[in-house]
């Protein structure tokens, strides 16, 4: 008996090992798998895409911050060490921020690769050769215009240093599992890779979408022109980017130039690509964001980027670009600072990211013309437009007595309506011009072509990536 | 989940018992060395006055008398047994040996062995070495107390985590703190990143909720043979700790209060406004008289003296058949930093109780509630001692009106003291219910079923002059946590000289995790707490996740003579963690002793009571991995959304052959007891060796990840414990007792395949900007650039090129291997005196051979920072013509802007030793509470903690921090992290 009780007893506990079923699915994300299975995770993963760039460390503020700062838009007086060596032209390879800023950008561009790599191949049959084309120019589009901006942070720009020039790794293949190590290309090489594909994709990409924070917020055709415009800008190649602009231009029931200041913050026809972002749905992290870099510390901002001597003194006082569009900050040592108002929010961070204006459209036609015909009558028109919302006196062709003093009057004008919106620091580099005035204490190191007007590969990658090779001057 | 909970069901069915009444007993009373009979055993009825001495054969006869139950078995040298005789007429007795002849017992994996017959590698603490100490969670007391035990309290903020290491860091990166398991149950450690919050509990405390009062004693785990019980868990070590039970006899009621002070050990020094004045006048050339003339003494304003105060009321006892412990404690701490405040609520009921001679049950309950009010992290400008010394001396926190002023991103703390909402609450039920029957004489089985359940809330509500608007959050975490453990467990001794003992066991564990997060922002009033008032919902969150782990174990005992001592373990794991390919784990040790002392050329021996080695090996595993971190994931949320609609993103790349990490270790162990048990010494030495090391090696960003784990690198951590209990001086009245707890240790890193190459060619993984792990050296070695000093001609700063020639260019190219984050010898030193009723007792902690970061010294140093932060005064000693040698540069020289960068400048070494413990304790004589008529015990003491520390530091450098909490490739750094606090307690303890 007491034999037999034994006996079930260690039966039982032996039935126990057939007991367990250790499967758990996880609850707050989708296998690889599921991401392109049907139309719905496709455009997810497509949405996703541009969700990476609402990041801080991409259009979320960083990169257009270090932009108006480094040249002579801002006087930054953040306490951020990493972003105070990039002002103060010692920036280090081992800067934690540029590090984080290489990753997302790349972290971006490999969704978009996915997307390109496995949109085509979704087994959902309802997704239509259109709509499926449609994604994949999207994701094209997106990782052009990333890869245009690390060029332009990582390179001497072309008209210094070349086509030659160390650009950075074009990767367009989605992560298989094998590292590979990508060396950088030329600055050529980049830049003939994103004109090529932005103008194969124009075909696939719609004029609109069905909302507006769409038609504002993803790529469309005028997009895709708009950034052709800046790129052969900044190449140099004066027709293209003013035909480019045209186009975009006389795109006219969706894009035109707002007639007051008070476009800010709505998607309308100001705004050709803006990064939607909301209060519930933003890039702002505790170490920056719109709202905070550009609000002072008693609106509940960081404070750190107020307007530099020399941006105020470039406006005239009556100037509406100065007048609408500031606020005067004194603060706790009694000394007054002036203060952007182009991104209000510094509570909930819903502010959009400005990326291409109709504005710059305006002032990229205005400026390809001028450097083809010298002053002419249809950039003095563009300009004057600009002018004239301003509330300022417009100008006539008498006023410029040469092609170099209207260039130089256009890009002032580009200057104070494209302010702390990150375009600062290469219109200055692409003419050949220092980032700060003479007479700066960082003068002499920030002339164009110097090392530290860019910024050096992070020496993580280095490490890492045998194939890539440090910018002159961090080695 | 309904499956196994059936099947567990089922396996109790079968247990069944009865019970009746009868008047005359017989039987046989035996031993396993007399089997035939032990004569002269006294049988007593208990109760009563009835009783008689066992015959030459062993056999007794004895009637009961009315209302008597229960019979009793004593003889010199056995342990007394007793029997419930209900309707039985014949009961055998096998007696057994008294322990006390074996030693005391020491509580294993899954059971208790014999310390002295004991295989295993463990430190014991008993209450006695936790109960002299003010301390709010059990792992404090190991501090100095348990060789070969690392303790960095993380902070001196209250209800900061400790961080534990057992014979080293067996990992990179999954965690490093061993498992803890209190009265059977596996605590969650929150190890996961799913308990993250934003008050910077750094993690999840699993001893939090566990008042040390409670505790009847702690084994710490060590070598492979104690640890391999535990199998995928068991690498880090493994700390058991039974909670107090309570004893048959006269209920005993204890009160225990005690009340005191704390302040911080160190204070950093900070600039004045007039000294900050003056160094900007001669930065800027402005005279000081152009500056802010009035301005305000943070630090001074965020540092207050604390409180500390605990009461706790207990009572235990119990009957013949049931025992009881019942417990109910409050503590409070008010700490010396600002708006850190916390206080805990701990009930505790344990009992047992018998059904008959062969079938028991027991329980265990613990409850806690622990309030934490924190203003923030260490890390952030929003905790008090951070913001206290960045915050410029002109910043004033309020306006001329007396109201307070917005300050920005290093707020106004006395503001957000005074008016913010900053909690973390946690409630935490631990619980066990346990049936043990013996089946056969020497075969028990036993099923026990335990819960862990926590739910943590935090909440956060900032007012408007802290956020504009007002911002409110609320995350309330619930963490589910159920198991069930059935074991067999049979002893025997076969003949004289053969003892058998086995433990075969299956175990189910499952945790349910769910966390729900809301934040909104736009309050009409500071008056509305909630968020539900707020006009913009920022993040509506829930989670979910899981894990699930089932276990198969086994552990056979032989002793040859109670001279030849062999152990052998085993344990099958399966965890839902590990991938398909690798869900199941084998871990298994053996090990081995010989008590010399049981030889013939060591008996008689006048000096040596008892002399053992015994060796070991096997190997235990690491499975504390996120849950899912073997599969390619999309993951959906803020950062897929876009413009209102749903998106994903690829977070994770797959990695379908993640399998365990696996620690094997040797250890080799002396234990000695000599000079009539004066003097214990315990000598290990072990060697345990990581492989299959879970590295997130770092990939290129252009792969779209940052990182791709893999089973790769293998680690040593290498070391000796060692373990003098020596009983001084004993003579009349006086007592003079030292205990020595020493552990050396060695890490390093020996292979790291696929990992980064530093231009020497090592391989590395970065931990952060100032260490990393490098093949060949350390897994926290720090490598940094090395400081030179100030040019007494130039005054321009130096530091060390490659060649270790000095230059003026700071370059991160120049970094070399400084040193390492682990000490290499840590441990502590008791003394305690004990003389007619007064005991005084001293614990001297002491760490020698590491090194630390002070992050913060680069903020403080920092010329770039003018303006921006407060300073350290020894700015002011800048290189002038006549201040050649200075501490720092020559204003605006070429390498004021680079004086601030990373270097050797702001490492200092931790080498130190300190008082951690000095208590003096009078215990009123008994001939003075027979008067009372109540009292039966009566104590009043006083305690000082960290009133001393010897260290080569300057003024405001604590030795004792872990900035980064536990984080395996972080160690031994600071940002402002709060010094350890220093207190001075008074108590009384009273027994009824």
């Amino acid at each position: 008996m007491k034999n037999l009780k034994t006996i079930l007893f260690i039966g039982l506990l032996g039935s126990l090992f057939s007991c367990e079923d250790l499967d758990i699915d996880p609850q707050q994300s989708l296998s690889t798998e599921l991401a392109f299975a049907d139309k719905q995770s496709v455009e997810g993963s497509l949405l996703g895409v541009y969700s990476l760039t609402q990041e801080w460390e991409v259009f979320g503020s960083l990169p257009q911050v270090i932009a108006d700062f480094q040249a002579d838009n801002v006087r930054f007086i953040g306490s951020f060490p990493t972003l105070q060596e990039i002002g103060i032209y010692t920036t280090q390879a081992d800067n934690a921020t540029i590090r984080d800023l290489w990753r997302a950008h790349y972290r971006a561009i490999l969704a978009a690769n996915a997307v390109v790599t496995f949109t085509p191949d979704s087994p959902d049959e309802t997704l239509t050769t259109e709509e499926r084309n449609q994604y994949v120019a999207e994701a094209k589009f997106m990782r052009s215009l990333l890869m245009f901006q690390l060029v332009n942070l990582f390179s001497q720009p072309v008209n210094v240093a070349g086509e030659d020039a160390l650009g950075i790794p074009i990767v367009t293949a989605a992560f298989s599992g094998e590292i590979v190590d990508y060396p950088r290309n030329t600055v050529g090489e980049v830049h003939d890779f994103i004109i090529n594909e932005l103008n194969a994709i124009i075909a696939d990409l719609p004029d609109t979408y069905a909302t507006s924070a769409f038609t504002r917020g993803r790529a469309t055709k005028g997009v895709a022109n708009a950034l052709l415009s800046r790129i052969h800008l900044y190449r140099g190649e004066w027709q293209l980017a003013a035909d480019k602009a045209k186009e975009v231009l006389d795109a006219e029931a969706i894009y035109g130039l707002a007639s007051n200041y008070s476009f800010w913050g709505e998607n309308n026809s100001e705004y050709v690509f803006s990064i939607q972002n909301s209060e519930i749905d933003n890039g702002r992290t505790g170490s920056g964001g719109w709202g905070s870099y550009y609000n002072s510390a008693e609106d509940g901002g960081r404070g750190d980027a107020p307007f530099s001597n020399a941006l105020i003194a470039a406006y005239a006082t009556n100037d509406k670009r100065l007048t609408a569009l500031s606020k005067e900050n004194v603060n706790g040592e009694g000394v007054s600072l002036l203060y952007t108002t182009k991104f209000p929010d510094v509570v909930t961070h819903s502010d959009n990211s400005p990326i291409i204006r109709t504005t710059e459209i305006v002032l990229n036609r205005a400026e390809a013309l001028a450097q083809l015909n010298g002053v002419n009558d249809e950039s003095l028109e563009l300009i004057n437009d600009l002018r004239e919302r301003a509330g300022l006196e417009v100008l006539s062709a008498g006023d410029f007595a040469s092609k170099e003093a209207f260039i130089a009057q256009i890009l002032e004008e580009r200057r104070k309506e494209l302010a702390f919106e990150g375009h600062r620091r290469m219109d200055l580099l692409r003419n050949n011009l220092p980032l700060r005035p003479e007479g700066d204490a960082y003068f002499d190191a920030s002339k164009a072509g110097a090392n530290r007007t860019i910024l050096p590969i992070p020496q993580r990658e280095l490490d890492i990536n045998t194939g890539l090779v440090q910018n002159p001057g961090f080695e | 989940m309904k499956r196994v909970l059936l099947c567990l069901t089922f396996s109790m069915l079968a247990v069944f018992s009865s019970m009746a009444q009868s008047r005359t007993v017989t039987g046989t009373v035996t031993s396993e060395d007399e089997p035939n009979g032990i004569p002269g055993v006294n049988v007593s009825v208990k109760g009563s006055l009835v009783g008689t001495v066992s015959d030459i054969d062993g056999t007794y006869t004895l009637s009961i008398p009315e209302g008597s139950n229960v019979l009793s078995f004593s003889f010199v040298g056995f342990l007394t047994q007793e029997r419930i005789i209900d309707n039985q007429s014949k009961i055998d007795v096998l007696l057994k040996p008294d322990v006390k002849t074996l030693g005391e017992v020491v509580v294993v994996g899954y059971g208790t062995q014999s310390a002295k017959m004991s295989v295993q590698s463990i430190s014991s603490l008993d209450n006695s070495q936790i109960e002299r100490m003010p301390i709010f969670t059990a792992q404090e007391a190991l501090q100095g107390q348990a060789a070969g035990v690392q303790l960095t309290g993380a902070s001196g903020v209250g209800g900061a985590q400790q961080n534990i290491r057992i014979r080293g860091v067996a990992s990179l990166t999954a965690g490093g703190s061993p498992l803890f398991v209190v009265d059977g149950v596996p605590l969650n450690d929150g190890s996961s990143g799913d308990y993250a919050n934003e008050s910077g509990a750094v993690t999840l405390n699993p001893l939090m909720e566990l008042n040390p009062n409670e505790i009847q004693s702690i084994s710490v785990l060590k070598d492979a043979s104690a640890v391999a019980i535990y199998g995928s868990r068991g690498a880090n070590g493994v700390i058991l700790i039974q909670t107090k039970k309570g004893k048959s006899g006269e209920s005993r009621i204890n009160v225990d209060f005690y009340r005191g002070v704390q302040n911080p050990t160190t204070v950093r020094p900070y600039m004045s406004l007039s000294q900050y004045n003056q160094y900007r006048a001669d930065r800027t050339g402005d005279p000081a008289s152009s500056f802010p003339q009035t301005g305000f003494d943070w630090p001074e304003a965020v540092i207050e003296q604390g409180k500390i105060s605990n009461l706790n009321v207990s009572a235990s006892g119990g009957s013949d058949n049931t025992t009881y412990f019942i417990s109910g404690t409050y503590f409070m701490q008010d700490t010396y930093a600002l708006g850190n405040e916390l206080d805990r609520f701990n009930g505790r009921l344990n009992m047992t109780h018998k059904f008959s001679e062969k079938a028991r049950f027991g329980a265990n309950v613990g409850l806690a509630k622990t309030f934490n009010d924190r203003i923030n992290s260490d890390n952030s400008t929003f905790a008090p001692l951070t913001s206290a010394f960045l915050h410029l001396p002109y910043n004033r926190p309020f306006d001329d009106n007396g109201n307070y002023t917005r300050l920005g991103f290093v707020p106004n703390l006395l503001a957000l003291a005074d008016l913010s909402k900053t909690e973390y609450v946690t409630r935490r039920t631990t619980a066990n219910t346990y049936f043990e029957l013996d089946i056969l004489p020497g075969l028990t089985f036993k099923t026990d079923w335990g819960i862990d359940q926590i739910q943590t809330e935090e909440t956060m509500r900032y007012p408007d002059i802290v956020e504009p608007t007002g911002e409110g959050y609320k995350r309330i975490i619930q963490d589910y946590k159920w198991l069930s453990t059935n074991t067999l467990n049979y002893e025997k001794y076969f003949g004289n000289d053969h003892y058998f003992g086995a433990l075969l066991g299956y175990s189910y564990e499952q945790s349910d995790f769910a966390s729900m997060t809301v934040e909104g922002s736009g309050f009409v009033s500071d008056k509305l707490p909630n968020v539900a008032s707020a006009a913009t919902p920022t993040i509506t969150s829930a989670t979910g996740t899981g894990w699930k782990l089932a276990s198969y174990f086994s552990r056979l005992n032989y002793r040859y003579k109670d001279k030849f001592l062999f152990e052998g373990s085993a344990r099958r794991d399966g965890s839902s963690r590990f991938g398909l390919d690798n869900r199941y784990g084998n871990f298994w040790a053996l090990s081995g002793g010989w008590v010399l002392s049981e030889e013939k050329f060591l008996q008689n021996n006048s000096v040596l009571d008892f002399l053992k080695i015994n060796a070991s090996y096997g190997i235990a595993g690491n499975d504390r991995v996120d849950n899912f971190a073997s599969l390619g994931l999309y993951q959906a949320g803020s950062l897929g959304d876009y413009a209102g609609s749903p998106g994903i993103y690829p977070s994770q790349p797959a990695n379908p052959t993640l399998g365990w990490e696996e620690s094997a270790q040797f250890d080799f162990t002396v234990y000695a007891t000599l000079f009539n048990n004066k003097l214990d010494v315990e000598a290990s030495l072990w060697n345990k060796r990581t492989t299959g090391l879970l590295l997130d090696v770092p990939i290129p960003y252009t792969t779209g990840y940052a990182s791709y784990a893999q089973n790769a690198g293998i680690m040593q951590n290498r070391g000796v414990d060692l373990m003098i209990n020596s009983l001084n001086v004993q003579s009349s009245g006086f007592e003079w007792r030292t205990i020595l707890n020493v552990g050396f240790l060695k890490n390093e890193v020996l292979e790291l395949p696929g990992a980064s190459e530093d231009s020497e060619g090592r391989l590395f993984v970065q931990g952060s900007s100032s260490q990393r792990a490098i093949e060949g050296y350390s897994v926290n070695t720090f490598y940094l650039v090395r400081y030179n000093g100030i040019n007494p001609e130039t005054g321009e700063a130096e530091w060390l090129n490659a060649d270790g020639e000095p230059t003026n260019t700071y370059s991160t190219n120049n970094r070399e291997i400084i040193g390492s984050a682990i000490p290499r010898i840590s441990g502590g030193l008791t003394n305690t005196f004990s003389y007619k009723g007064f005991d005084l007792s001293a614990l001297f902690t002491f760490t020698q051979g590491n090194y630390i970061m002070f992050d913060d010294l680069r903020f403080l140093y920092n010329p770039n920072n003018l303006n921006s932060f407060n300073l350290d005064p020894q700015l002011l000693d800048y290189w002038t013509e006549d201040n050649t040698n200075s501490f720092a540069p020559r204003l605006n020289g070429t390498t004021q802007a680079n004086f601030g960068q990373r270097s050797s400048l702001h490492l200092r070494k931790g080498d130190h030793i300190r008082l951690r413990n000095l208590s003096l304790t009078y215990n009123i004589p008994a001939n003075v509470l027979e008067r009372t008529n109540i009292l039966r015990s009566a104590r009043v003491y006083g305690m000082l903690q960290n009133m001393l520390t010897f260290s080569n530091l300057e003024d405001g450098l604590e030795p004792e921090i872990s900035g980064n909490g536990s984080d395996n490739q972080i160690q031994g750094e600071s940002f402002f992290t709060p010094a350890q606090a220093k207190s001075f307690t008074l108590g009384v303890s009273l027994g009824f």
